[in-house]
């Protein structure tokens, strides 16, 4: 079932993207009781270089500091010279355990040519670990980080692209390693997972113990992988659920995951850093529990090995709207579940929609007048706390157009 | 009138048997090909087979001879002519009206290949049974061409004669099936479900009774097993002599069910059924099966 609900969000605005352009807010992470905030503008003025930012934010004193800054190249160079074929930027924030109980924020920056990891254990200084050379796949950047056990696991922006890049590079993979600085990492499995069709892994969350890889595949839909990492690298890993959960290719990726009562809730679509090949659906939620059952909770019917699949909300594709085809974000606190659902077609981003559920069956629509701001183009991040939700996306506006105040969105 | 199930499918695609199959379930009534959607009225659709393919009458003969006059017998089929001409004016939606009457609380089951052939067929099921569930059944399209180009060899100077050229077997599969996946696009979700034939047949038991959980029948172990004899249905055999067909000829002569392990197809590499060399399915065939499952 599906209500609606007005919310007041409150804007927190980003002093930071005044600039006429593009501004991608690329994820968001809690570190040391600062908020830092991954972004990349392009300016609209095309002698203007963009600039990755990383943000801080002091929620006590409303205030936004700079703590990392990096020229990086504009989508038109991208486009021309194609080495990555997926949107440069912030491509990760990441807290990681390290020795003696602390904590260490690690970022990746993908760049042209300047692709880099940093590091930092308190949150003011930032070390730069050694460039890696783009043009080796096995060494290329990083676009995904998070770690399990004692290991660090990372994607290689090649195993995250859109398959243009995959099929001269290889396939899905991971790497790992104890300690980022020395530089020393491992192959985390086989490549591709054993099938060549497993082109990108695109999201990685640890649930009950297992490490899960979320695997596209554009040839017969999404994987799901585990590993409980023992032993030494590359891993044991075993399938948890593969075809697109049986809509095969209308289901090529997951793309968001989040650990809600006991199920890990599986969003799908292709996401915005990817190229959208012509087949678009409406976009699915799936839970799935700790001995691979799964379950549809909004999606298409359909009949699969462990029974007939009948939505749990009620709600067919999209929720109901075919034009919704990604769920962008899934974050969840104690109590709550949240999605962020974008209209996304081959040439543009419509529209976009936060939803909640208290149960993971029954959904809200969150409305506010804040999402009708023309220059809030999409949703990318989601960050829930016990207290509030942080959402930030995509704006989009020229120097003519009055008071853009690019923001983060808070609703608490 | 209980809402029928049409089985939307392309020819040489399991339909007979399965159709047979979920006829046998207490609930449930499987006819033989009625070609209903071919035009308006019952007088206009056999006009068109008696045209084109009159053994194409099989169906609505028998069926009229079973339910109308207890048996099927050349007698009885001759009646049914008599009965068809009388009611000509009707519309499919009156026939099946009056097959529902016949059968009692039982959902019919049709599942003519002709009509997802044309587009506007299916539009003509949506306008007469808006309320209808549609079973979209599929079969990879490797062993269906080959079929279909079997079976194009066996009634090649039959098939010439009436149509000319016979329609490549991978565009009639690439048609068919991208015309379901259209219309059945536009139903309320619930009311359409995709089922591989080949897992289907391979694993009854765990498919059976997910049809008829979605169809809210009963899914009870005697109805399932009911449902793995398709050889007790009324049309499970050949027909009399002047309306022999009704189902695929080889169903006919072998109607009992056996578990089919699932054979790997592979969608790449040429085929079998075209000159040395040739280069394989097109991407749209590929894409097409590689959204229902093929690989």
């Amino acid at each position: 079932m599906t209500f609606s609900s007005n919310i007041h969000f409150r804007a927190i605005p980003l002093g930071f993207l005044a600039t006429p352009g593009e501004h991608r807010i690329q994820n968001a992470v809690f570190f040391k009781k600062r908020l830092y905030v991954g972004v990349i503008s392009h300016p609209v003025d095309a002698t203007t270089t963009s600039i990755a930012r990383l943000l801080r934010y002091y929620p006590g004193a409303e205030r936004w500091e700079a703590v990392y800054e990096a020229v990086v190249e504009k989508s038109s160079v991208l486009s021309a010279t194609r080495p990555f074929p997926l949107e440069l930027g912030w491509r990760a924030l990441s807290i990681m355990p390290i020795d003696g109980g602390t904590e260490a924020l690690c970022a990746t920056l993908l760049s042209l040519r300047n692709a880099q990891l940093i590091y930092s254990t308190d949150g003011e200084h930032f070390e730069a670990l050694p460039a890696v050379d783009v043009k080796q796949p096995r060494a290329a950047p990083f676009g995904l980080l998070h770690p399990f056990q004692s290991w660090l696991f990372a994607t290689p922006v090649g195993a995250m692209s859109d398959g243009l890049y995959m099929r001269e590079n290889g396939h899905a993979s991971l790497y790992v390693t104890r300690n980022p600085r020395t530089g020393d990492w491992q192959p985390a499995n086989a490549p591709g997972f054993g099938n060549p069709g497993n082109e990108v892994v695109h999201g990685l969350i640890d649930f009950h113990g297992w490490l899960y890889a979320a695997v596209g595949n554009p040839f017969a839909g999404f994987q799901l992988w585990r590993t409980q990492a023992v032993g030494p690298p590359p891993f044991t890993w075993e399938l948890a659920l593969d075809t697109g959960a049986r809509r095969y290719t209308l289901n090529p990726s997951v793309a968001s995951m989040a650990i809600f009562q006991d199920a890990l809730y599986l969003g799908t679509g292709v996401p915005e850093t990817e190229l959208l090949s012509d087949e678009v659906a409406g976009a699915e939620i799936i839970r799935i529990f700790p001995d691979n059952r799964w379950e549809l909770v909004m999606g298409k019917p359909r009949f699969s090995p462990i029974g007939l699949q009948v939505p749990l909300s009620a709600n067919s594709p999209g929720f109901d709207d075919s034009q919704n085809t990604l769920v962008a974000a899934l974050a969840s606190s104690n109590d709550v579940l949240y999605a962020a659902v974008v209209q996304r077609s081959q040439r543009e981003i419509t529209g976009f929609q936060i939803r909640q559920t208290v149960d993971g069956e029954n959904w809200q629509q969150l409305h506010s007048p804040a999402f009708l701001n023309p220059c809030a183009y999409s949703l990318r991040v989601l960050l829930a706390m016990p207290n509030f939700l942080l959402a930030g996306g995509v704006w989009k506006f020229e120097a003519t157009t009055p008071d853009p105040e690019p923001s983060l969105w808070c609703f608490s | 009138m209980m809402q029928p199930l049409f089985i939307l499918t392309c020819m040489r695609s399991y339909s007979s048997v399965v159709s047979a199959m979920l006829g046998q379930h207490p609930q449930m009534y499987g006819l033989p090909e009625l070609n209903p959607f071919l035009a308006d009225t019952l007088g206009g659709i056999i006009q068109k087979l008696q045209n084109s393919r009159p053994q194409g009458l099989s169906g609505l003969l028998r069926t009229v001879a079973e339910l109308e006059y207890q048996e099927q017998t050349a007698k009885t089929v001759h009646q049914a002519h008599a009965w068809f001409a009388k009611h000509a004016h009707w519309p499919m939606h009156d026939f099946f009206a009056y097959l529902g009457k016949k059968v009692g609380a039982r959902i019919l089951i049709e599942k003519s290949p002709t009509t997802a052939i044309d587009e506007r067929r299916l539009a003509q099921l949506h306008h007469q049974f808006p309320d209808a569930c549609c079973l979209h059944l599929v079969r990879h399209p490797r062993p269906t061409c080959a079929s279909i180009c079997e079976l194009q060899q066996k009634t090649s100077i039959l098939t010439s004669r009436r149509a000319g050229i016979p329609a490549d077997p991978e565009q009639l599969w690439l048609r068919i099936n991208s015309n379901i996946l259209r219309f059945t696009a536009q139903l309320p979700p619930d009311r359409t479900l995709v089922i591989q034939g080949e897992q289907l047949l391979s694993q009854p038991e765990l498919y059976l009774p997910q049809i008829t959980e979605w169809l809210d029948l009963r899914t009870d172990a005697i109805a399932i097993a009911a449902m793995q004899h398709p050889e007790q249905s009324p049309y499970a055999c050949l027909g009399p002599p002047n309306a022999p067909f009704g189902h695929d000829p080889n169903f006919l002569n072998h109607p009992h069910f056996e578990k089919r392990p699932t054979k790997a197809f592979r969608l790449e590499g040429p085929l079998e059924w075209q000159p040395p060399g040739n280069s394989g399915f097109s991407k749209a065939t590929i894409k097409v099966a590689r959204m229902l499952g093929y690989q």
